[in-house]
């Protein structure tokens, strides 16, 4: 398993669900290869129910290849990468990013002496 | 107090680095006005930046703050940026025969200043976490007009310690990285073009000044 992942969480209004699924299958996941250390790994909606006036949560969950691949994944982003987040900006209610590291590492500390 | 610039210096087509090199050196030796200067020539691996990394220290106050670096045969362009000291660290002030580090970065325009304040010091936390900067400084570009907005300077003992711990480290990828990431909203600061130099380093410059 890599040690880097990503997770986008974006939130919407069911009905938006599908259009940013589109957007998703026809301007990002093509653009994959060519960043070559960039994968979708696992997609979820939660809820996984339709409310009345509450959005659900769109979750993408991403790897990568490792920390150097993540420098490869940023440099290799072109314009339709930018032109993807502005469509789903225009959709979604909000929208985070978490960048992850396997919970059970140790987590580098600020150093005791400076 | 001193003044400090950095600049980079980009080479015409075919030009002679050599000679470029050594007009440099002549012209920064004989200026008046310069407390301590440094020009390195850039290693492989920079991007965006020029062919030579130029420092000076200006005494304050002095006669003299500006070089004309463009003067030199061969120099198609010389990106001179002056900047005051938002903060800086030693920790190797005898540190020779290292690598000094140049990111010269944009904060985007319309970026409220508290978040760019909340950037700058996740920037200076870099070397809380880092062993291998040895010495850092963290400036606000005061050029008017220039392109920049920050200069972002580390000392290294040798160049795996920039494109290895410092590349490497989580505090980089995992935390400051997505200030200079666009796929991030509402943390995205600072504008995707950068200039990212490094070169071999005599001594200690950040002790300098």
């Amino acid at each position: 398993m890599s040690e880097v992942h990503i997770l986008d969480e974006i939130v919407l209004q069911p009905g938006d669900i599908a259009a940013v699924l589109q957007l998703l299958e026809t301007q990002y996941l093509p653009g994959l290869p060519s960043r070559h250390t960039l994968a979708l790994s696992r997609r979820w909606i939660s809820p996984p129910v339709q409310l009345e006036e509450q959005p659900n949560t769109l979750w993408l969950l991403w790897e990568v290849t490792d920390v150097m691949g993540y420098y490869t994944m940023r440099g290799t982003a072109g314009p339709e990468v930018a032109a993807f987040w502005a469509a789903v900006d225009t959709l979604c209610l909000q929208r985070r990013r978490h960048v992850m590291a396997d919970a059970g590492q140790a987590l580098p500390k600020p150093l005791e002496a400076p | 107090m001193s003044v400090l610039t950095t600049a980079q210096i980009t080479l015409k087509p075919g030009a002679d680095a050599d000679a470029v090199e050594q007009a440099l050196r002549q012209q920064l030796a004989s200026a008046a006005g310069l407390a301590a200067w440094h020009c390195g020539r850039n290693l492989e691996g920079c991007w965006g930046a020029g062919h030579f990394t130029v420092d000076m220290i200006w005494r304050r106050p002095g006669p003299q703050r500006e070089l004309d670096l463009t003067c030199a045969p061969g120099v198609a362009s010389a990106d001179v940026v002056g900047y005051d000291t938002i903060d800086s660290g030693l920790r190797e002030p005898d540190l020779g025969d290292g690598i000094w580090r140049t990111l010269l970065l944009t904060t985007r325009a319309g970026t409220a200043p508290a978040e760019v304040a909340a950037f700058e010091q996740e920037l200076l936390g870099m070397p809380g976490y880092m062993r291998g900067i040895r010495n850092w400084r963290l400036g606000r570009v005061t050029s008017p007009g220039s392109r920049w907005t920050h200069v972002w300077q580390q000392e290294y003992r040798t160049v795996d310690d920039l494109v290895g711990e410092y590349l490497q480290h989580p505090y980089h990828w995992g935390w400051v990285d997505r200030r200079f990431d666009p796929e991030f909203p509402l943390v995205w600061v600072v504008d995707t073009q950068l200039c990212h130099a490094f070169c071999p380093l005599q001594n200690s410059i950040i002790a300098r000044a």
